[in-house]
Order: structure tokens, then sequence, then C-alpha cells
């Protein structure tokens, strides 16, 4: 073994999985923008769907 | 590195490097601490809540819940939103065991102990040596400090803390301990394993010396001769020039043409200063470190796991339980101090503790409310700790790989800046520190006397 910790191998895997993640997240991020856009608009579809009826009424 | 166990997780040979030749740094590559910086604020966030998402929207749009929920059922909002969370979860979780493979050097060499305990009745089969004849020529050289070390070098360098502490205890080596010093020196640059040293004086003040030859890149020290020594009690082992990772480097060292070899104390040294609670010295082929845990930095290393193991058995006690569920309880909780070959005694790991936490979700957290939380709660706050620990000798031992890696490329006003560095730091973190260089110099596998 390594007299001393291995520093700089601790560290790259430490960068590495922070990395990872980082990757992981930003495609997690997408989906979660993409349900935050459809329930916008079916939200505002509902909306529309009020302001039509109220106008036909 | 002293070792004191066996369990030590093989770690990968240091890489090769070539001296750095580039501009002066003052400190190492501070990315380590932006990566630590990077994981603690990954590890604060939280998860955010999807019902308050769609209520923010709703509110935005000015809809109503009856809209609402019609809507959501249209985008499957649920079902999306419960696979999402899935994925984050499952994310942060290999994020964290991520960082546990990689901080398992670390954890592991937090969990070595001291053994045998100084000042513990022990028993042991290993020889001890006593080499007399050096304690005899020492009398007759009558060595002071002054002769032995070069005390004007730029080198000679003494922390803040090791000044007022020396000067306190008016501590100087004596000429025995002068005397094993400069042995050790002439082993550092010559043998390749490790020698590992324990004196001091018995009650009639009689030194007493019994030293020890190691592995390559570990030694284990003579403990028991600790139970006779009544005063100065004093730990050494040698950084010998095999640990050099630059082979070039190395054989030049040998060749006499280099002899700037610089091997300061690992973060494992470190941790059993902080155990033994001695003087120790690092005898390298420059120099002798001298370093000994404060007793802050003692506490900051004991009091996690002394708070958690009594917060845990605590709660165990406290609360109503049954006679057969407390006592599974206390025998897993203990039972991870005692596997394997008792090594976890002091620090525990990760997986010990998950397994324990498993134990108490599975079989009595359902009939005991707030136990489960209060177990989650104690070792949480004990692992953000042992955390700070960690980091801080990642700190210490990348302050460390940069010296040994340029000290050759140095004048030694340079390489003084970056010791003077490193003493500072390990003093701030509570080790107090000092390095004097010899005035002899070790050329062609030979003593010279400058």
């Amino acid at each position: 073994m390594s007299h001393y910790l291995p520093v700089d191998e601790i560290h790259q895997e430490l960068k590495q999985a922070v990395e990872e993640f980082w990757r992981a997240e930003a495609e997690l991020k997408k989906e979660w923008q993409q349900l935050e856009a459809d329930m916008v608009q079916a939200l505002e579809q509902k909306k529309v769907d009020a302001i039509k009826k109220k106008l036909s009424v | 590195m002293i070792d004191t166990s066996e369990n030590i997780t093989p770690a990968p040979a240091e890489t090769e490097q070539a001296p750095e030749k580039s501009a002066l740094r003052e400190q190492p590559d501070d990315s380590l601490v932006e990566t630590f910086a990077q994981l603690k604020s990954l590890q604060k966030e939280s998860v955010p809540s999807l019902e308050a998402m769609a209520n923010d929207i709703a509110l935005r749009l000015g809809v109503d819940a009856e809209q609402r929920k019609v809507a959501e059922s249209e985008v499957q909002f649920s079902l999306r939103a419960a696979n999402w969370v899935e994925k984050r979860t499952a994310l942060r979780e290999k994020l964290q065991s991520a960082v546990s493979r990689a901080l398992l050097p670390v954890v592991t060499a937090l969990t070595i102990t001291a053994t045998p305990a100084l000042g513990q009745e022990t028993r042991t089969d290993r020889p001890m040596t006593t080499p007399e004849s050096l304690v005899a020529t020492s009398e007759k050289r009558e060595l002071k400090n002054g002769e032995v070390f070069d005390l004007h070098s730029p080198l000679a360098i003494a922390g803040e803390k090791m000044k007022a502490l020396k000067g306190r205890l008016r501590y100087e080596l004596t000429d025995e301990e002068l005397a094993f010093a400069l042995d050790f020196q002439r082993k550092a640059w010559q043998e390749k394993n490790e020698w590992g040293m324990v004196s001091g004086q018995d009650k009639d003040g009689k030194f007493l010396v019994a030293t020890a030859e190691g592995e390559a890149h570990r030694v284990r020290l003579p403990f028991e001769l600790s139970l006779q020594i009544k005063n100065r009690l004093l730990l050494t082992h040698t950084h010998p020039v095999e640990l050099e990772p630059n082979s070039q480097a190395k054989e030049s060292m040998h060749r006499g043409e280099q002899q700037s070899f610089v091997a300061p104390p690992s973060a494992i040294d470190i941790i059993i200063s902080c155990q033994t609670k001695t003087m120790n010295q690092v005898v390298d082929p420059r120099g002798v470190w001298e370093y000994t845990c404060e007793e802050e930095m003692i506490k900051k290393f004991q009091e996690p796991q002394m708070q958690l193991k009594a917060g845990i058995e605590n709660i165990i006690l406290s609360n109503a339980l049954s006679e057969d569920d407390r006592a599974r309880l206390l025998a897993a909780f203990r039972g991870i101090s005692r596997s394997p070959g008792e090594y976890r005694d002091e620090y525990f790991e990760d997986l010990a503790l998950k397994n324990f936490q498993n134990i108490v979700n599975a079989s009595v957290a359902q009939k005991y409310p707030g136990l489960e939380q209060g177990v989650a709660s104690l070792i949480e706050v004990y692992t953000l700790q042992r955390n700070v620990m960690t980091e801080n000798l990642m700190d210490h031992e990348s302050w460390n790989s940069w010296i040994r890696r340029n000290a050759a490329s140095y004048s030694d006003e340079e390489l003084a800046v970056r010791i003077q560095n490193l003493i500072k730091n390990a003093e701030d973190k509570g080790v107090a520190m000092s390095y004097t260089p010899f005035k002899t110099r070790v050329e062609k596998r030979g003593l010279k006397q400058e």
C-alpha cells in the first residue's frame, strides 16, 4: 500500500462522482422542465376553456 | 507511517510524476477544497416538492383546484412526478455511494487504533532490540542539538504552537535521543524499510529504547516498551528515500546527486498521534519532524464517536423497549465495534452504521415511535463531524504530497516557504509541528559531515 493516503486518486474519484452527478442531473432537469411545461400547457388550456365557456354563456 | 492494524485498505501506488518546474506556487492546487465545497452543497440540497410546483403553476395561471386536478390527470402528473423523485433519489444515493467508495481509504485510516493502547497491559512475543552500543557512542560524543541540527538553515521551522509547547516544557532532545535520530537519518537514506522506535526514561531517569524494522511502507512500533516509560515518551519512525514517488529522483538521491528529499508526517501519522497523545517524530533524510496533537484536536477526533456511542445507548436504554428488543439493539450496536478484528472501535464505518440502522428500522422502529428518527439524527450528526475530520486529513495530505513531489526541484529557501505553510496549516487544525534539518548530509550511501 502507499505510505500516504492516495490523495490524488481519491480527489479524482470524488471529482468524477460530482461530474457524473451533474451530467445525470442535467438530464433529470430536462425531464423536470418538460413536466413543468406540460403542466403549464394543460392548465393554460383549462383556463382558455373556462374563458371560452364564459364567453359562450 | 506507523502501522497499528492489519486491516488497512490497499491503496493504489502513487503515480510517478516529474518534479514541478513551473512557476513557484505557495500552496497546493485548491481544487480539492472546491470539490469538497461542491459535495457539501450537493449533499445539502433537498428534493423540490412537486406538490409545491403544481400549486405554484396553478396560482400563477389563476386556475382553480378543479381545473388543476383535471390538468394533472391529463399530463399524468402524479405518476411522472413519482418517477422523477425516484430517479433523483437514486441519483443521490449513487453519488453518496461513489463518495463513500472514494473516501474508503480515509475512513479506513480513521478506524485504525493505536494498539496496544499505551499504558495498558499487553503481551507480545515480538523481540525488542536495544542497541546499547549506540547509546554508549552518544555518551562519548556528548551530542548537542546545535551540533546535530542546522539551526540556521531556512528549513529549521517551528510552528508557533510547537515553539510555545517546547518553551513551556523546556523541551530539547537529549543526547541519547539525538544519537538515535542520527542513526535513523542513516536508515532513512540507506534502508528500504521503515524503522520505528519507542524511547523514554524509566522511573529512575534511565534512558530506554526499543527499535523495530518494518516493511517498505509501514512499521509497527514496539509499543510494549511504553509500559516501562514514565517520562519523555517519544514515538519515532523513519520516512525513507524509498517513499519518493519518482524513480528517477530516487536513483539520483541514492547516487548522492540530489539531497533534498523531505517527507512530512502523513495523515495516518497524525491520527495515530491523536490516539497516543505523545510527542512524535518522523525522521526523513533531511531532518526531523516533531509533532503532537493539541487537546482540542484530540477532542475533535474522539468526541464524535463517544457522543454517538453514548447517544445511541441512551436512546436504547431510555425508550420503553421490551427486554428482548433492548438486548438485540444493544448487541447489534456494540457488535459494530467488535468485528472484524476489533479495528472499528474508534471510528464506525458507514456500512456498519447502515446495517445497524437497517436493524432498527426493520425490527423495532414501528413499535417505538421516535426511535428511528432519534437514531438517524445521531448518525447524521456523527457523519457530519467525521466528514470534517476526513476533509482535514485530505487537506493535510494534499500539502504533503505536493511538498514531496516538488522538494527535489526547490532551493532550500523555496522549500522553506512550503514547509512553513504546511506547518501553519497543521497548527491551524490543532497539530503542533516543527521541522529541523540535520547538519549532516548523507552522500553515496554514507554520512558526510559538512
